[in-house]
């Protein structure tokens, strides 16, 4: 088998556990995983790739619906597929009983642990809830589908 | 037959007779994601109780790229 040139599958899975650092890292107070939460936005906001933390400026508001959003469940480490690697939380974000008026189609995903720092954008296309549920199932936790993949 | 019999189903309104309510849904499949949208209306039209629920298909993925060395 011959040599060749690439990103090290194990390589991309240490940046979603956080094992290297190249930069100035953080202190972190133990080994355990950040808590990590996900918040709605309004489909006037403009959430995406630029984000670079948690904000309420266009974040839904209504009742029932806490500003900053719902935990992440986070039962499954990452993982790597062929030369992806990938994590996916464990469960579906829900907000239950909500009346959610203005129209939204984002949800931000972000790290509490870590000064709200923004991890990825999602969006689903706009629509209102009334005093319903909003619910927010998460792909198959595999290479082709995770919510997060590094290729 | 009392009140206690009829189904109700909280909406913005509070507590309504299910059976007074149409029930409307509404499905968008997309190659990201999948949306059933569920709505209870009342006699005049309006929507008192909406829920959404998004099956979200595939996440976001990035690409790392390493550099060739001599080239």
């Amino acid at each position: 088998m011959a040599n060749s040139n690439a990103m090290c599958t194990s390589f991309k899975r240490d940046l979603l556990n956080g094992v290297h650092v190249f930069g100035t890292g953080v202190i972190r107070a133990s080994t355990a995983a950040d808590t990590f939460r996900a918040a709605l936005y309004l489909t006037t906001a403009s959430i995406g790739a630029s984000t670079t933390a948690y904000s309420a400026t266009g974040e839904v508001s209504g009742i029932n619906y806490a500003a900053g959003g719902v935990a992440v469940v986070n039962g499954t480490p990452p993982a790597a597929s062929g030369t992806t690697a990938y994590w996916t939380p464990t469960a579906a974000f829900l907000w239950p009983t909500v009346t959610l008026a203005a129209s939204f189609d984002a949800v931000l995903v972000y790290n509490s642990s870590q000064s709200n720092k923004a991890v990825s954008t999602h969006t689903f296309g706009p629509q209102t809830v009334t005093a319903g549920n909003f619910s927010l199932t998460m792909p198959v936790n595999d290479g082709t589908n995770a919510l997060l993949r590094i290729s | 037959m009392n009140e206690l019999d009829e189904p109700l189903i909280w909406t913005i309104k509070g507590n309504m007779p299910l059976a007074q309510l149409r029930y409307e849904t509404e499905w968008t499949v997309t190659d990201e994601f999948i949306k059933f949208v569920e709505k209870h209306i009342d006699s005049s039209g309006e929507v008192v109780k909406q829920s959404s629920h998004v099956y979200d298909r595939v996440g976001v993925s990035a690409r790392l790229f390493s550099a060739k060395l001599g080239e």
